[in-house]
């Protein structure tokens, strides 16, 4: 069975609609919900002034910082680590410009050379390794803590996990370590089917759905007049 | 051909870098050399099936100089051997009669084989020696 | 059968140039040095093999590639080393006389041949998309195989099938190695296999008595045992993240990394980068245009050679445009019933 070819053919394309019809499942089926009507007198008619929220809720308000500036931190350092190694490495990129050119026949080569800029190959590594030891810490923080320990469930450790081997075998790929390149690929193909096909049934649906979330808390404060 | 010779032409230098392995390489020649004194083990490193690009090869040139004995041999093409600066370490070079190179060698040992006249073919020029005398 | 030893002294080469010339056939096998003189040994015993030579569906590039082996002396002399008793193209001999000397070489060297086969094998329709004097080159090569000691499938199209092979495939083309299963078969494939590579292989067979340790796609491990990307020159640009955008553009005459423009080497294994084409003169990338994958299996069907590596697996546009229809129903659907569920829980109350 040559994993290679599996992993760059069919394993992908089921991967990739999987992840389209469960983001579409979830997202439709969370917008679509009837939400209760808010029949008191509205403060503010510009209710859209509370899309604020989206922005404002990217840092903790200093009254909760005590509890919780360690997952922050960690977070975000995670989250732009693990960013800048999927949009800025040039095979990232031109796999991404195929789906665009394919799916909504934009062939951004074509106009602006190549859709976005990137970055050298050794800085995306080091981002890499960023968010690998970020994920670590958080896992062990979460292990440690006894309250955090209680309250988690599969999704939070399946989810660490789907996140964690496609940087990993992504490094390992680069890095040619540990075995033929061909198969260093197939791993990491593969373990991004993975992290495909859980994205929409686990907790990493919060890449969309926080968002929605703040957008419609945020718009629902205003109206009522409460601060943000 | 005007628009032909307006086209720049870069000539690419990254096949000429040196990459380091010749120092790797002359580590192990001091294993070899060494062993060769102690043992009387003999050597040889086929340098194409090493990675060294053409900066490694002039690295090498440089680095092995050139010592007391230089041989010609003609036979199927010509074959060079040269003397390090290293007595016992010789570069021997094998080409074909188009001057290809078929095989690049160092060799450890006292004489490379190429230039020891074999056996068989002093009998066989005994033979002719003695024909010529009759 | 006379030994290739005295073959060799017969056609008036001293026993240095001898020596001299196991040293290279040493070095060509990508042996270590200090094998040349059991190799020398081994080859002054040999016994001078007959080798037949079958031509089925192929463009003749293979025949053509060995038969550019550089040098005017050395590499034939392995080729001068073998009885060449049957080649199709190169022979003089045709028609029913070609096809006797064939059969009359398999009979008198019954279970010692070699067996050396370029092209791939039609098995559509019964085999009639190929044949010779009447004969289907499937059947041709049933008998072949028979009295062989061993098959080597030479070129892509022999190893995995090759373009004939490829979508749709209209003649059935299949490899020797998908026909022959009770023949050890070595595959050196290539579109076509670099020159040396084939008379390394031939010459291993012929000095030892043996196939080479081959890899899982039954190819030496010797000479397909590394990707181009593993041996090339143009790694530290990879490595740093400078990609030619096109053809011409500055990355490009700056000799950068090709892979955007749809270098396949990461994937393939072959000797391109270290051996080189044409007595180690330049190979693809060297030259500025990516690695097909020549050597690798359906290297045909696995997308275009101008998309790089990372595209081109994701499906298409009309699987996607499926699966977001279906997403869509299925979140209204789960929406809709949701909502059912809250209307019936306001009524109760």
């Amino acid at each position: 069975m040559d994993w290679l070819a599996f992993a760059r053919g069919p394993g992908m394309k089921w991967a990739v609609a999987i992840f389209v019809i469960g983001v579409l499942w979830r997202l439709i089926g969370i917008l679509l919900l009837r939400g209760k009507k808010d029949l008191s007198e509205p403060r503010s008619r510009s209710a859209w002034k509370g899309l604020r929220l989206i922005g404002l809720r990217s840092w903790p308000r200093k009254e909760f910082l005590g509890g919780t500036a360690f997952g922050e931190i960690m977070g975000y350092t995670f989250h732009i680590g693990f960013f800048a190694a999927l949009f800025f490495y040039l095979p990232h990129i031109l796999f991404f410009e195929d789906v665009a050119k394919g799916v909504i026949g934009v062939n951004f080569k074509q106009i602006f050379g190549v859709a976005w800029p990137y970055l050298p190959s050794g800085i995306v590594y080091f981002f890499s390794a960023v968010s690998v030891a970020a994920l670590i810490a958080v896992l062990i923080h979460r292990v440690a803590d006894p309250v955090k320990r209680l309250l988690s469930n599969f999704d939070d450790y399946f989810s660490w996990f789907v996140t964690f081997t496609p940087i990993v075998t992504g490094m390992l790929a680069y890095s040619h370590f540990a075995g033929p390149y061909p198969t260093l690929l197939a791993v990491h193909l593969l373990s991004v089917e993975l992290l495909l096909v859980w994205f929409p049934f686990g907790k990493l649906m919060h890449a969309f759905t926080i968002f929605a979330a703040r957008a419609v808390q945020g718009t629902d404060f205003e109206r009522k007049g409460a601060s943000l | 051909m005007n628009a032909l010779d307006r086209i720049g032409v870069k000539v690419v230098a990254a096949a000429d870098l040196p990459t380091g392995n010749v120092k790797a390489l002359l580590h192990e020649l001091a294993e070899l050399l060494d062993a060769w004194l102690q043992r009387g083990e003999v050597a040889s490193i086929d340098l194409r099936s090493l990675p060294l690009s053409l900066g490694d090869y002039e690295e090498l040139r440089a680095a092995l100089g050139e010592g007391a004995v230089s041989a010609s041999v003609e036979a199927i093409g010509a074959s060079e051997v040269r003397e390090s600066r290293y007595p016992g370490v010789w570069r021997v070079t094998h080409r074909n009669e188009a001057g290809e190179v078929v095989a690049d060698l160092i060799e450890v040992c006292a004489l490379p084989e190429i230039l020891r006249a074999p056996v068989e073919d002093a009998a066989g020029g005994l033979i002719r020696l003695k024909e010529t005398l009759q | 059968m006379t030994t290739l030893g005295d073959s060799l002294l017969a056609s008036g080469i001293s026993r240095r140039a001898f020596l001299k010339f196991c040293t290279a056939l040493t070095s060509l096998m990508a042996l270590p040095p200090g094998m040349a003189p059991a190799v020398a040994q081994a080859l002054a015993k040999a016994k001078r093999p007959s080798v037949i030579w079958l031509s089925f569906q192929e463009c003749t590039g293979c025949t053509e590639s060995l038969t550019r082996t550089s040098s005017p002396t050395l590499e034939n002399l392995i080729l001068d080393m073998v009885s060449l008793d049957y080649h199709h193209t190169l022979q003089a001999a045709a028609g029913f006389a070609a096809e006797e000397a064939r059969e009359h070489a398999m009979k008198e060297f019954d279970g010692k041949y070699l067996l050396l086969v370029d092209g791939s094998i039609p098995t559509g329709d019964g085999g009639i998309y190929g044949t010779w004097g009447g004969e289907s080159f499937v059947d041709i090569l049933e008998q072949s195989v028979k009295g062989a000691a061993a098959v080597v499938a030479i070129g892509s199209c022999a190893s995995f099938g090759g373009l004939p092979k490829a979508n749709p495939n209209p003649t059935g083309a299949r490899a020797v190695s998908d026909l022959v299963k009770n023949k050890p078969v070595i595959n050196v494939p290539g579109c076509p296999p670099i020159a040396v590579v084939m008379t390394g292989v031939l010459a291993h067979y012929l000095t030892f008595g043996r196939i080479p340790e081959l890899d899982a796609q039954g190819r030496p491990v010797a000479f397909y045992g590394e990707t181009i990307h593993d041996r090339c020159y143009r790694r530290p640009f990879y490595d740093q993240g400078k990609f030619a955008k096109t053809f011409d553009d500055e990355g490009a005459r700056s000799g950068w990394c090709l892979y955007e423009l749809g270098c396949k080497g990461p994937i393939t294994h072959n000797a391109c980068a270290t051996v080189k084409w044409n007595a180690g003169t330049s190979f693809p990338i060297q030259s500025g245009h990516g690695c097909l994958g020549c050597s690798e299996p359906d290297f045909w069907d696995k997308g275009s050679f101008y998309k790089a590596l990372a595209t081109t697996s994701w499906g298409d546009a009309a699987t996607l445009g499926a699966a977001a229809a279906v997403g869509v129903a299925a979140g209204a659907a789960a929406a809709w019933m949701a909502r059912g569920r809250q209307d019936r829980i306001a009524k109760e109350k």
